[in-house]
């Protein structure tokens, strides 16, 4: 097997990065160009649901103004590129008022189909129309044995000429609106999000930023990695830390597992308490099984509690029932695997819908070469980052109007490798099973779900030298998570509505690992508010209100939220906001008691949460106080623009804490060697809150435009500074502090899409992330101690594309992707894996 | 539109995927966390006991087999001058006699101690740069080894020590009970020709792994460490008392806490062997010298605390003969000492080895960190510098003369022990580089001649014998210079490797401890309150200072060579 030193990379690497940046942009702007002429003389497709929703508004505008035939043909193309349900509706409900009584039939058999809420109504709509056909029927066969014989013509030899005009057609019997029902109006193509308020709602009224990844995206970026998704979006870091392990954050403060940000399954939190960060690779959906990824920008605490410290990233799936079948598979750079296939049905009530996949994901780099002789490895050849197995399958039953019932689960199977902190710098899962059990109830005024997640994990360092160890472990979490809310939306007076949520969350822990110092089992109850205010169409606030009992920190944490939106035009919103969020600390800051093997066979420093010196000693939540100023326009049907300017005051970090060497005072409480291991400690180490606050400035800005059909372009641009705010440290302190900007001062995100008719389509993806000065902590091995160092990671670019072919009717779709296409070899996170191209060949066929 | 498949669009795809799908995953040799892995060595093998059965308490087996790995170049005394192993490993007891019975209660049980048994278990040591080792090891069986703090990190008595040794060459001496055993070397990577008489070994880019390496432990130690208190020969005063303020160069803020019990100024002479020795002019040669009186145990105040099993210390310190078989072994190591073939050379062998400079007593408040160690750096932020010491003369009784006269006792037996022993410091260092220890040290002394001892003697006279100096395995040259400034450690070692030295942890604060405070009934920590044993303290050192105004000339004329300050 050849293996590629990157021996003399570092000799010559600052030149060809800065020129592969150069020709990144520069390929870019020109695939950019390319793009935009072929599309010039190219009939080709807009952004789907842009295009959907024009098709949409036309078509009921003509059937408002008596031209069926223009309208239904209008709404015919807006349910092709995106069905909905009303589409169909309304389709039937302009042909049985234009008189075509056997397609407005055809149509309202589609449309009940779909198991629709109102499908009784519907049904008697059906009905009526039925019985009004065959009244049709009967009366014209009546009608034609009334009538008397006619003479039959005889066609003249000459054949060219008419004898007589042909006799109009009867007019057709139209159906009266009011049979029919109400249309549906409402404009079923706008973009809506659920996650800011936990109830749908337009982005230009919830409280905070927001970002929409749409299904569209998803496909044409070509990428399978789902937190690779996120990368183009303003204000969220994305980091490569290996080849499996991608950390997102929200606004800075990213870091090996990642912890400040939320991220939802369908409103199921897949937080993972025992590490507090998220293992994207244990998640049971692929990018297949995705509708859309909302992503809510600015501290989540007052509605989600902790943890959703700077932002809540909820992946919406796929409904049950809805969508086609399909099967797709990739192959790539280094073995880069990915498979899914997926399947959705309808039997009466009850909707279904069965994902499986597969994910094997090569590292980016290695530690060490095969055949060496005085290290073992926790993966065999160092070359596999993460393999996945899943399955996941929903189901929701409708149970009358307002009420659904929904239930499912997911398994998740393989490992991955992980580049924490502390003592678990380098780790590997060699196996994990991760499985959900949820089940969930809505009606028009509760919404309750319950939801059990269990990871089971076994776990061992990356690479080690022999009889060097942190003991092999393994983990269990058990996580069951209810939550009840309470929903009244009402006016008090013309223009005057309200919005009241109120709501009340329970969440239990139950987590068994061999690194901490015993089982640990924990209760966590929260209660919330959450009220919208509209005065008129212009005006609306917005607060919230939550309060949880942290159980490890014994005394409640309170994350209050406000907004006022003010709303120049429909599609358009001001917005200021204040908000509170905190995060607490996870089981392994919490509770780790773990012996850490130092260079030294037989010393090692303990890692513990309970201070075997100080059992009082706890650890307190990280705070941020957050202010932002809004502005989004979604007026146009051309162009949407975002822009946030924000402040945030974040305190109270968590962080390693400074070692305590094991001192003759400490013989009683140090507690000798370890039993198992026969390491003695020699120093005691943990967590601890940092001194230091920081007042982070930043903003984003985002342009997303769709110029001509087919065309799809964004770009935006983050900015983001963090001044440091030493005063609350002692002079002891600030000798350790080194200055962090982790989180980049300028980042660029630029792309295009596209869809051509001839069954080409793609992307383009440009990404600028700026430089970062880390500090990190180390291990001094001498000192014996955690130092904070410096590292900074340079400035890189990336370009990504994809060019796809669809045939077969659109069901087949051959692709080829390409993550970072010009190699600009670069890191992400200073200890990060060494991130190159990838490429990936896909195929994929819907039906 | 239906379309169909383009075949040149599958077979693009179909060659795009076979191109970029045979990669393999680059190794990175350049982060900067440095956890890279580097190719390193390993010695594997088994350790085997022999002796009596353990003690355990609490259903565990109390104790560990320990192995301790030196580098050859620089073995632990009495070989060598190694104060602290290179690496090491315990393999708990409950492994190593994993199907030997044990009580569950909470009291220590230790079965009689025969007939002995056999018992062994793997052991692995990793990390290990390239290097020629040697490896020592002991069972603690009272298991109150611990390897970071001097006090608790040798062998005492009951323990059975060994090692990596040559067990033939034990065989035939086993009636010899100065018997010192000879370690066989343990060779990691592999040797690089010229590199001297311990080469360099070189470890190739798969790693090194020495394996099957033997460890046997099968010998009783019959004493336990030598345990002292040292005192001002001339002023008895100790380091338990807490005097005035006094500065000096090593101590400008003239901390009572660090005021050194003896210091010798740099240029320090003594005076000339007398030609024809009687008990007059050897006992005006003895007085030339600075002396030291290392008391058995503690101080006597401390004695009670320093023994108590709840404090940490409990220290092995049974009463002298007849009372018991403490006290500090005094006895005949076979020769003479280098610079004297008239004075027999004794154990215990003494040493003063050179602390790192850390004036304020910030980094090292309690005087613990050698020079030429890796910790130094982190004490003074600078480079590590040359290891240093002056060696002391043991002395029998107090005398020189009754030395000479003899009877030296010939072995470490009950006659051997002695309540306190007195010693003399030599006006003579050693500097050594510590990456190369084995090829001997710098002597360097201020002075190459005198006036002799006898008044009668004129002139001046050689203080030494300088071709029996220079044959001695550990000094490479000889050089005429002042002494290295600064604080140095007392050192008592026994020919087992047991070895005691002042000032050490019980003496003092860590930093995470507090400061000393000295209250009627004893010292203590102010942060984290528990016992201080002042004669273990940082008192206990000899200071070498400047030289007097009047004799500044010399140190100017014959400064501290380099290879004495600085690698």
């Amino acid at each position: 097997m050849h293996v590629e030193v990157l021996e003399t990379r570092a000799r010559s690497r600052d030149a060809p990065t800065r020129l592969a940046k150069r020709r990144a942009f520069v390929s870019f702007v020109a695939g950019l160009l390319a793009v935009l002429l072929v599309l010039h003389g190219t009939p080709a497709l807009a952004d789907a649901r842009t295009e959907a929703r024009s098709h949409f508004k036309k078509g009921m505008d003509s059937i408002n103004a008596g031209k069926y035939d223009e309208g239904i043909g209008e709404l015919q193309k807006a349910y092709q590129l995106l069905p909905h349900p009303n589409v169909l509706y309304n389709i039937a409900r302009a042909y049985a008022e234009a008189g075509d009584l056997d397609e407005a039939v055809t149509y309202f058999h589609k449309y009940l189909d779909g198991n629709p809420p109102d499908k009784e109504e519907a049904a008697q709509v059906l009905k009526n129309l039925e019985a009004r056909i065959k009244r049709q029927q009967a009366a014209a066969r009546e009608a034609a044995q009334a009538q008397p014989p006619v003479a039959v013509p005889v066609p003249s030899a000459d054949a060219g000429a008419p004898d007589a005009a042909p006799p109009p057609p009867p007019p057709k019997p139209e159906v009266p609106p009011a049979d029919l029902g109400a249309a549906r109006n409402e404009d079923v193509f706008a973009e809506s999000i659920v996650t800011a308020s936990k109830g749908t709602q337009s982005p230009v009224d919830a409280a905070n930023s927001t970002s929409i990844i749409t299904e569209q995206d998803i496909r044409l970026s070509g990428i399978t990695k789902l937190p690779e998704l996120l990368r183009r979006l303003a204000g969220v870091d994305i980091m490569e830390v290996t080849g499996g392990q991608t950390e997102v954050s929200i606004r800075g403060f990213n870091q090996r597992l990642s912890n400040k940000t939320l991220v939802l399954v369908d409103g199921r939190s897949v937080y993972v308490d025992i590490l507090g960060a998220t293992i994207w690779q244990a998640l049971s959906i692929g990018v297949e099984d995705i509708q859309r990824i909302e992503v809510v920008r600015g501290p989540g605490s007052a509605l989600y509690g902790a943890d959703a410290f700077n932002g809540v990233i909820n992946i919406i799936t796929k409904k049950p029932g809805e969508g086609k079948n399909g099967i797709t598979g990739g192959y790539g750079s280094q073995g880069a695997t990915h498979g899914s296939l997926w399947a959705s049905g309808r039997e009466s009530e009850f909707a279904w819908r069965l994902a499986a996949g597969y994910d094997y994901l090569p590292r980016w780099s290695r530690e060490v070469p095969n055949g060496r002789a005085d290290v073992r490895t926790g993966i065999g050849d160092q070359v596999e980052s993460s393999r996945t197995v899943r399955i996941d399958a929903r189901g929701t039953r409708q149970i009358g109007k307002d009420t659904t019932f929904g239930i499912g689960a997911g398994l998740a199977q393989g490992s991955v490798e992980v580049l924490g902190i502390g003592p678990l710098n380098d780790i590997v899962l060699p196996r994990f099973v991760s499985t959900d059990v949820t089940t969930y109830l809505n009606a028009e005024h509760f919404d309750a779900r319950v939801f059990w997640n269990r990871l089971r994990a076994d776990n061992s360092l990356n690479v080690n030298y022999i009889g060097q160890s942190v003991l092999p472990a393994r983990a269990e979490e058990n996580i069951v998570d209810g939550e009840l809310v309470y929903k009244l939306k009402g006016d008090f007076a013309k223009d005057l509505g309200n919005d009241l949520r109120v709501g009340a969350a329970y969440r239990y822990k139950d987590v068994a690992w061999t690194y901490l110092d015993q089982r640990r089992i924990e209760h966590h109850y929260g209660l919330f508010v959450h009220d919208e205010l509209k005065v008129g169409s212009i005006l609306a606030l917005v607060a919230d209100y939550r309060i949880d009992w942290v159980p490890y920190l014994e005394r409640f944490q309170q994350s209050p939220r406000g907004a006022v939106l003010i709303h120049p035009s429909k599609q358009s919103t001001i917005r200021a906001s204040v908000s509170s969020a905190f995060r607490k600390p996870t089981f392994l800051e919490s509770y780790l008691a773990l012996p850490i093997q130092l260079p030294v066979t037989g010393a090692a420093q303990v890692s513990e949460g309970v201070r075997r010196e100080e059992k009082s000693f706890i650890l307190n939540a990280e705070r941020i106080l957050s202010a932002e100023l809004g502005y989004l326009n979604q007026e146009s049907e051309y162009f949407v623009v975002d822009a946030s300017f924000f402040y945030n005051r974040i305190s109270s970090l968590i962080q390693l804490s400074e070692n305590r060497p094991v001192t003759v005072g400490d013989f009683a409480a140090a507690g000798g060697q370890d039993p198992q291991t026969g390491l003695f400690p020699v120093g005691l180490g943990g967590w601890e809150n940092q001194c230091q606050a920081y007042n982070v400035y930043g903003g984003e800005a985002g342009l997303r435009t769709f110029p001509v059909e087919g065309l799809d372009i964004y770009g935006n641009y983050t900015f983001n500074t963090a001044q440091q705010d030493n005063s609350g440290c002692t002079a002891e302190e600030l000798s350790r502090i080194v200055a962090d900007q982790r989180t980049p001062v300028h980042k660029v995100n630029a792309g295009i899409q596209f869809r051509t008719k001839p069954g080409f389509d793609g992307s383009l993806d440009f990404h600028y992330v700026g430089s970062q000065v880390w500090a990190e902590q180390v291990t001094n091995f001498v000192r014996q101690s955690i130092e904070q160092q410096r590292f900074t990671v340079s400035d890189y670019t990336l370009l990504d594309a994809r060019l796809g072919y669809r045939f077969f009717g659109n069901q087949a779709e051959l692709s080829t992707n390409a993550f970072n296409i010009f190699d600009v070899r670069h890191r992400e996170h200073p200890f990060g894996q060494l991130v190159g191209r990838r490429l990936m060949a896909m195929a994929t066929y819907r039906f | 539109m239906s379309r169909s498949l383009n075949p040149v669009v599958l077979f693009a795809l179909v060659v795009a995927t076979g191109a970029v799908a045979c990669g393999d995953v680059p190794v990175d040799d350049e982060r900067n966390d440095q956890r890279l892995f580097p190719a390193r060595g390993v010695i594997r093998g088994t350790v085997t006991y022999v002796g009596p059965r353990p003690c355990s308490r609490d259903g565990h087996i109390v104790g560990n087999a320990n192995v301790l790995v030196f580098d050859r170049r620089n073995p632990p005394p009495p070989v060598g001058i190694a104060t602290a192993a290179q690496n090491f490993v315990s393999v708990p007891g409950d492994v190593l006699f994993a199907n030997e019975p044990r009580s569950i209660g909470p009291s220590l049980y230790c079965p009689p101690s025969t007939p002995s048994i056999t018992a062994s278990a793997p052991f692995t040591i990793a990390p290990l740069e390239g290097a020629s080792y040697h490896l020592s090891a002991f069972y603690d069986r009272r298991g109150r080894f611990w390897p970071t703090f001097k006090f608790r990190n040798l062998p005492e008595a009951g323990d059975v020590a060994g090692g990596y040794v040559d067990l033939e060459d034990a065989a035939k001496n086993a009636a010899n009970p100065s018997y010192q055993p000879v370690f066989r070397p343990v060779d990691v990577g592999t040797p690089q020709p010229n590199t001297g008489t311990i080469p360099d070994f070189k470890i190739d880019k798969s790693g090194y792994v020495a394996d099957n390496v033997p460890v046997t432990l099968g010998s009783i130690v019959p004493f336990t460490r030598p345990y002292f208190n040292a005192r001002n020969a001339e002023t008895g005063e100790g380091a338990e008392t807490i005097g005035n303020a006094l500065t000096s160069p090593a101590n400008p803020t003239g901390d009572p806490l660090a005021v050194p019990i003896l210091a010798m100024t740099q240029d320090a002479q003594i005076l000339a062997v007398p030609s024809a020795p009687t008990a007059a002019t050897l006992t005006a040669y003895q007085k030339s010298f600075l002396a030291l009186k290392l008391a058995w145990g503690v101080a006597g105040s401390e004695a009670e605390t320093a023994t108590d099993p709840s404090y940490p210390f409990d220290l092995q310190l049974p009463p002298v003969p007849p009372s018991g078989n403490g006290g500090l072994l005094v006895f005949g190591r076979g020769g003479s000492i280098a610079e004297n073939p008239a004075v027999p050379d004794l154990w215990p062998q003494v040493a003063f080895v050179k602390l790192a400079d850390d004036p304020l007593r910030r980094g090292d408040p309690q005087s613990l960190v050698v020079q030429g160690t890796p910790e130094e750096s982190v004490i003074t932020g600078k480079p590590v510098g040359p290891i240093v010491i002056i060696q002391g003369i043991t002395l029998l009784d107090d005398s020189l003369a009754r030395t000479i006269a003899g009877p030296v006792p010939k072995s470490p037996s009950t006659a051997a022990l002695r309540d306190h022993v007195t010693v003399l410091v030599k006006p003579a260092a050693l500097c050594f580089d510590p990456r190369r220890v084995d090829v001997g040290g710098l002597l360097v002394t201020p002075h190459f001649t005198g006036i002799s001892a006898d008044s009668n003697e004129t002139g001046q006279k050689p203080l030494f014998d300088k071709a029996a100096l220079e044959k001695v395995p550990m000094v490479r040259e000889i050089k005429q210079g002042c002494l290295p400034k600064g604080r140095y450690a007392i050192t008592l070692v026994y020919p087992t490797g047991q070895a005691w030295t002042v000032p050490n942890e019980m003496g003092g604060c860590a930093p995470s401890e507090g400061s000393v405070v000295t209250k009627g009934d004893g010292s203590s920590c102010s942060a984290k309150p528990r016992p201080v044993l002042l004669s273990q303290g940082a008192r206990a050192v000899l200071e070498i200072v400047e030289p007097r105004e009047a004799n500044r000339g010399v140190c100017d004329d014959n400064p501290v060579p380099d290879p004495c300050t600085k690698l």
